[in-house]
């Protein structure tokens, strides 16, 4: 029903826009269904910089998560991947490539991750049963194990989901979608140099790579980390939707120099992904109280570690409807003391929900759904 | 623009509320009868029998605790028992009150943490409320310091310390409230969510209506905590081949399929609806067959003589069954992993309720 009626006011929003920009006297570029967009029939999309950094995020997740089974992790090659030096990837493109994603990562957060990473190798060098205080390995379920930290933070969870907030989210929020990158004073009219695209074309098309979706928006196809979770929801919030038609229509409206348009779709855009990171947040918060109630230590670090993850993810919106207050208590309170889940009990795991839906009431109605 | 877009949003939400309005019949099927009964006649007392016995249990481990003798511990021993008991037909209602309480989380997570026990009682001073402590409270800590380890021959009633005793009190006291709670959450004039259960809003078989809160509930319970849990970890078909008796859940009291069974009872007694409408009733109200075309109900209660049966070639405590006719054990097992799939898979698809919890999801 809620994914409906969005589609209906998305739908209501891109004919009133239409109407908005009808003054254009050339016949303009409607909105397509695939993200395809081409110039003198070539494609005028690239975005290939942040295909490669979901590729290393992916590389580094599995290596990490090999350490679950036993083996020891090299804190060298983890650094190595985030930094992208010494060819640390099994991915020949990925090591020649360029881009990597510790220069992409939010400032102030590059040494919280790093500790992490380096916590990680300590860690598995001998791991024992993690306890209170001790990092190390703990059954999730009856036939593997996962490694977590001092403060049960399972690593693979930290690392993926802390850097889809950190690094891909905070490039799409703070450069991408700014003024500085497709404001009205960016170019976008004169080719790049050696491509087939503006500038401004180019930026909105690095903020949609971040996404991580297929180009068609088919939910069975390849959508990976921020694809994946919006895939996820789309069923109660209708999430993938939504922001399908804000890319599209966004980048439509770059093509057509329809500005207002543009800065339209680009607020649904800021505004959806912070819903999809509280949502996201509430679904594993759910996971988190069923796991209580059933005693589930194991899986409750799991879900904790990625319900952490997500409401961390809210911090780098700069329009953020969450307060920096009610953060840090869900984080460092809701979440046990400064965030040690061996201290998380029902109550607090159910005042983080309820933060949640007080500060995003769209939510509210579907709380116990997601 | 925004706004226009909020604008419509608000406009949705009338046009499509008013749509949702109706009663919500399924199958022809009136769900009121069944939920009144259910909820009036099965959960409440249930309820109620388990907040009466957790305050018995409760005094009796304080009578303990001021005079430990024989037979003070004796006492506090059968009404941990008679505790024990009374949950066995409350398990499968942890949604609502019980969820939003932790109640199973307080009463009976197994196998305990000895030495997370220890260390609670050595420091003096511990938050039971927390992750850490999940496996240091609840029936089986009681059962712990109340019997000692089995296979040790101890007078347990000279370790009994004022520690000990006051960390018994402790989680009796917890296990109490929790109850209590639960139970003044469903009754009429407490939360009465006996009401809301039942209710029009309530109707239907949506993830948020009472049958699919109740029909996941109980699927999750059963596979989770009697399937696995009573049987299939201690008999190691669950923990990877590995027999593990000292996860039985009464393993201190030795009293484990006594509790196993009273919880089948407990489940037939939901299935059927005791003296009233049941989800028997449900099911040949809307002709429910399994995939072989039998007819549901039937089968299904046919399914619990033959896992009664198997019971029935089993004698405590569990261990030694494990040890001794370890293949009639995994019988019983197997008559459950029957049983789940009735529940889960006919009985859930042909009322509409979808499964929603996971265990151990993908990633």
């Amino acid at each position: 029903m809620t994914n409906k009626l969005f589609i209906i006011s998305i739908l209501f929003i891109v004919s009133l826009s239409a109407c908005n920009d009808s003054d254009n006297p050339k016949p303009d570029l409607s909105v397509p269904d695939t993200y395809t967009f081409t110039r003198d029939g070539e494609s005028s999309v690239d975005f290939s910089g942040q295909t490669a950094r979901l590729d290393m995020l992916a590389e580094m997740k599995a290596y990490i998560g090999t350490a679950n089974g036993g083996t020891t992790l090299s804190q060298q090659t983890l650094l190595d991947m985030f930094a992208n030096e010494n060819s640390p990837f099994s991915s020949e493109d990925l090591n020649s490539s360029t881009k990597q994603l510790e220069n992409k990562t939010f400032l102030s957060d590059v040494e919280f991750f790093k500790n992490i990473l380096i916590s990680a190798a300590t860690a598995s060098e001998s791991a024992g049963d993690a306890t209170q205080g001790q990092a190390g390995l703990i059954a999730r379920g009856p036939d593997r194990n996962i490694l977590v930290d001092e403060k049960g933070w399972e690593y693979t969870q930290l690392i993926e989901k802390g850097l889809m907030g950190a690094t891909f989210l905070n490039q799409i929020y703070n450069s991408y979608l700014t003024d500085a990158k497709i404001g009205n004073d960016v170019e976008n009219t004169e080719l790049e140099e050696d491509k087939n695209y503006t500038a401004m074309e180019h930026h909105w098309d690095e903020a949609f790579g971040y996404w991580g979706v297929n180009v068609d928006f088919d939910p069975e196809g390849e959508n990976r980390f921020w694809g994946n979770y919006t895939y996820g929801r789309e069923s109660v919030l209708g999430s993938a939707t939504i922001l399908k038609n804000a890319f599209l229509t966004g980048r439509t409206a770059i093509v057509n120099k329809a500005y207002d348009t543009r800065d339209e779709q680009a607020e649904i855009i800021y505004e959806q992904f912070e819903l999809i990171a509280a949502a996201t947040g509430i679904h594993y918060l759910n996971e988190s109280i069923v796991d209580f109630n059933n005693g589930d230590q194991g899986n409750l670090f799991h879900h904790a570690s990625e319900g952490y993850g997500f409401v961390r993810a809210l911090k780098y919106s700069p329009v953020k409807s969450i307060s920096d207050e009610q953060l840090n208590t869900i984080l460092n309170e809701n979440f046990g003391t400064d965030g040690d889940f061996w201290d998380i009990n029902l109550e607090g795991l159910q005042a983080a929900k309820s933060t949640l839906i007080s500060v995003y009431p769209d939510l509210a109605d579907v709380a116990d759904e997601l | 623009m925004w706004k226009s877009f909020l604008l419509v949003f608000i406009l949705g939400l009338f046009i499509f509320s008013c749509d949702d309005g109706g009663l919500q019949k399924v199958n022809d099927f009136d769900q009121g009868p069944l939920l009144k009964n259910l909820g009036n006649q099965i959960i409440l007392p249930a309820y109620q029998s388990l907040a009466e016995q957790n305050h018995l249990l409760t005094v009796a481990v304080g009578a303990l605790r001021e005079a430990p003798t024989a037979a003070s511990l004796a006492d506090a021993q059968l009404q941990l028992k008679l505790a024990r008991l009374a949950w066995q037909n409350c398990s499968a209602f942890q949604f609502g009150p019980a969820e939003d309480a932790g109640l199973l989380a307080e009463l009976n997570i197994y196998p305990i943490d000895k030495n997370q026990i220890e260390q609670n009682i050595a420091d003096g001073s511990y938050d039971l409320s927390t992750l850490s402590n999940l496996d240091a409270k609840g029936y089986q800590t009681l059962a712990f310091l109340m019997y000692g380890d089995p296979e040790q021959d101890v007078d347990i009633l000279s370790t009994l310390t004022e520690p000990r005793l006051e960390y018994l009190e402790t989680v009796a006291h917890r296990i109490d409230q929790a109850s209590q709670t639960v139970y003044d959450a469903w009754k009429e004039g407490g939360g009465d969510y006996v009401s809301t259960f039942s209710s029009e809003a309530s109707l239907g078989v949506d993830l948020g209506s009472s049958i699919g809160k109740l029909v996941n509930a109980l699927n999750q319970d059963f596979e989770r905590n009697t399937r696995d849990g009573k049987v299939g970890i201690p008999v190691g078909i669950r923990s990877l081949g590995e027999t593990i008796p000292t996860a039985s859940e009464a393993y201190f009291g030795g009293y484990s399929i006594e509790l196993l069974k009273e919880n089948i009872a407990g489940y037939r007694n939901l299935f059927s609806g005791g003296q009233g409408v049941g989800f028997d009733d449900y099911l040949e109200g809307i002709g429910a067959a399994t995939t072989g075309n039998e007819d549901l109900a039937l089968t299904i209660s046919n399914q619990f003589d033959q896992l009664e049966l198997a019971i029935d070639q089993i004698a405590d405590p569990l261990p030694m069954a494990i040890a001794d006719q370890k293949s009639d054990v995994e019988q019983v097992f197997v008559q459950m992993q029957i049983l789940v799939s009735l529940f889960k898979v006919d009985m859930a698809s042909s009322i509409g309720v979808i499964i929603s919890y996971q265990d151990n999801d993908g990633d």
